[in-house]
């Protein structure tokens, strides 16, 4: 079954001075599924997002990504400290070195994973398509020389870059603002170009940070198309965090509960929908009751 | 919009702007022009004063009087309308550039066979300024790093020349390829450690690096012989020289070429060199912004964080931003440094990047167009006026605060480039 899994958390911690945040949590994420990680304010659910996504060094535990055919791990491409047995194994030194010097979360993006944020994090004073063309960044020509001389292969790299942040556009349904600046877009629309622009980084597995926060229900509904979308043709395996429980029990196939930094219930919609102690973390419980 | 009561001019409202603008003027001149020294005792001078402030609230009173009938509004409006901030441009825009460029190109081919001496060396350093304006752009406007020590990378170019002249008997030619390349190095240097920081946090840093690289070139007397400067060699043409008696036995460019021997021919080199290099920087500059290295530098202004997560190196994204400023840098120092035939460290003090950094503000962050214009007019301007130049710093502050006031996001507003509708193709 793990092999089935495009990442796999094993008791993750992390630590923010004395305060616990995340307290041995242990996940795994099916390929090609859509996973919910839901939980009541304050559980830790957007700081296992950032330890996931290297926003956050966590403190212990292992993160693997499965993506792209190889197996990354995500706590050693951020840049661990020296050890003392690396001053001896000259192989270990090096990579951590480099890791140290050039790691970082980019390394993570590169390995398969994109997200969301949730504050909207759009470069607002470029245009929607510089929005997607950024986000391409590695798949175009980076050539300076190339550039400078404008030369043919060059062109043609940026119109193909233009092609597929003109289909990603047209997934999200924001093709006829291509040319309008990100930060004068509507709510919904910025939501649905930081999907757009993170699926341009042709992820594997697209993490989404409360996608339908601020959105109306008419959004929703287009939102949960296009996250549908999204695995059905695009083959991504979609991790998300969501308050909007319509939306969670609509579309997750799997979903993990945090509560107070601890994984407290996993499983499908319906077992999740009446599991007391999931209840018991949202509406509060008598203490006896819990017993 | 029709306004009934616009024609009964109301004239409240500019009597009491006047009045005000008189008390202050009387609060803020009458000290200082009113009162004047004279040995231990003082004279009061209050017809001056009188005279002042009666100007200043006329000129208040006319202002007001203008800025509320219909006109003026129509002014104003067009003051607050453009300073927001930018706008994209239609995919089939064509810029009025495109007529003006050659014409500009024109005056500065035919510019040179007119000039005086001194008109030319004002146009020379007006130059050197858009080169350095258009290379700290590229770090402070494009890329968002806010660089107080860009002036220890000029100063890498000119020391370049004449350290390189004095020990290693290099030229102009060959000085300027590895100018831009020490400059370069030294930013990256600097910039490895460093663009970790963010903010003011880096503004104070790159200060300090500045600073070190003038008290280096200051106290070094051994090698840089310290305040008395170096000379520096005049630049020459295919090995000709400019000047009257070539070193060496050589044969100088005026005798080679069989004319007269002429001192601007010196100046009119280094002007058409110059020129050359800063088309072809503003060229380079042109094509990086439209490239993916441009692109993320602008990412990286507008979210680092969201940069990151795109899977950009921020610290080598943000390396090559400060590399390829700090080497138009040091090409300036280069041209600088012949242009003066001398360098000595006050060249490089921190009112250079000060006033560099203002011909980046003032012309807008990340604005071609508008760094170059600015350059020309913080520069050139007060040549021109020589005889204000007791007044230089105040008027460049009154300029500032107006900018800040009305056109907050530079003189030129930002264009962005639109693209015509295509197909999507999916990945």
């Amino acid at each position: 079954m793990s092999g089935d899994e495009i990442l796999r958390v094993e008791h993750l911690s992390m630590q923010f001075g004395g305060i616990r945040a995340l307290h041995d949590v242990s996940l795994g994420v099916r390929r090609h599924s859509i996973t919910a990680l839901i939980g009541p304010n304050g559980a830790g659910k957007t700081t296992v997002f950032n330890c996931l996504t290297g926003f956050y060094r966590a403190t212990g535990g292992s993160i693997r990504l499965h993506a792209r055919g190889r197996s990354t791990d995500v706590l050693q491409v951020l840049g661990e400290p020296f050890r003392a047995g690396d001053f001896v194994n000259p192989r270990r030194f090096a990579s951590r070195l480099r890791y140290k010097l050039f790691g970082g979360t980019h390394l993570v993006n590169r390995a398969g994973l994109a997200r969301t944020f949730q504050n909207i994090r759009l470069f607002r004073e470029m245009s929607v398509l510089e929005n997607l063309l950024v986000a391409q960044h590695l798949w175009v020509n980076r050539n300076l020389l190339a550039g400078i001389l404008n030369t043919r292969g060059f062109r043609r790299a940026e119109e193909q870059a233009l092609e597929h942040a003109f289909y990603w556009l047209e997934v999200v349904d924001l093709a006829d603002c291509a040319n309008r600046l990100a930060g004068e877009l509507s709510y919904g629309q910025q939501r649905r170009l930081e999907i757009a622009r993170a699926m341009c980084t042709r992820p594997q597995l697209l993490c989404l940070d409360e996608p339908a926060a601020g959105l109306n229900p008419a959004e929703t509904a287009a939102l949960s198309r296009i996250i549908r979308t999204l695995r059905d043709t695009h083959e991504v395996t979609v991790l998300l965090i969501e308050h909007d429980m319509g939306l969670v029990m609509g579309i997750s196939d799997h979903i993990l509960v945090l509560d107070h930094g601890e994984l407290i219930a996993e499983g499908p919609p319906a077992a999740i929908r009446h599991d007391p102690k999931v209840i018991a973390a949202y509406l509060g419980a008598d203490e006896e009751e819990l017993a | 919009m029709n306004m009934p009561e616009r024609s009964s001019l109301d004239i409240r409202q500019p009597l009491l702007d006047s009045v005000l603008a008189g008390l202050v003027a009387l609060v803020v001149f009458g000290p200082i022009v009113g009162v004047v020294l004279d040995g231990y005792g003082f004279n009061l001078q209050p017809a001056r004063v009188a005279w002042i402030v009666g100007t200043v609230m006329l000129g208040r009173f006319l202002l007001s009087l203008f800025l509320h009938s219909a006109s003026g509004r129509g002014w104003m409006q067009r003051f607050e309308g453009s300073g927001a901030g930018v706008q994209v441009l239609a995919p089939d825009y064509r810029s009025h550039l495109r007529w003006i460029v050659p014409l500009v190109l024109l005056a500065a081919l035919i510019f040179p066979f007119f000039a005086s001496k001194y008109l030319l060396t004002v146009i020379i350093l007006g130059l050197i300024y858009v080169l350095l304006g258009l290379g700290l752009n590229i770090v402070v406007g494009l890329a968002g790093l806010l660089d107080l020590g860009y002036v220890a990378f000029y100063a890498i170019g000119a020391y370049g020349l004449a350290l390189g002249y004095e020990y290693l008997g290099l030229g102009f030619w060959s000085v300027l390829p590895l100018a831009a390349l020490a400059a370069a190095l030294a930013g990256a240097l600097l910039g490895f450690p460093v663009l970790r920081m963010h903010g003011d946090y880096l503004a104070i840093v790159t200060l300090g690096f500045g600073e070190i690289i003038r008290l280096v070139l200051n106290n070094w007397l051994s090698l840089t012989g310290g305040p008395n400067g170096m000379s520096v060699p005049a630049p020459t043409f295919l090995g000709l020289e400019f000047g009257r008696r070539a070193k060496d036995g050589g044969v100088p460019f005026h005798e080679f070429f069989g004319i007269a021997y002429d001192p601007n021919v010196k100046f009119l080199f280094i002007y058409a060199v110059l020129l050359l290099t800063v088309l072809l920087v503003l060229y380079v500059k042109g094509r990086l912004i439209r490239m993916p290295i441009g692109r993320a530098w602008e990412a990286l202004r507008e979210d680092e964080i969201a940069c990151r997560a795109m899977g950009l190196n921020h610290v080598l994204v943000k390396l090559s931003a400060f590399m390829l400023g700090a080497s138009t840098a040091g090409l300036a120092g280069v041209f600088f440094a012949s242009y003066q035939g001398f360098v000595n460290p006050t060249s490089f003090t921190f009112f250079e990047s000060a006033l560099i950094l203002a011909i980046v503000v003032l012309g807008g962050m990340g604005s071609t167009l508008g760094v170059v214009l600015a350059a020309f007019v913080l520069t050139v301007a007060p040549e021109l006026l020589r005889s204000f130049a007791d007044y230089r710093v105040l008027l460049f502050g009154m300029l500032m605060v107006l900018m800040m006031i009305w056109r907050p996001r530079g003189l030129i507003r930002i264009s962005r480039r639109g693209f015509a509708q295509r197909p999507g193709v999916a990945p």
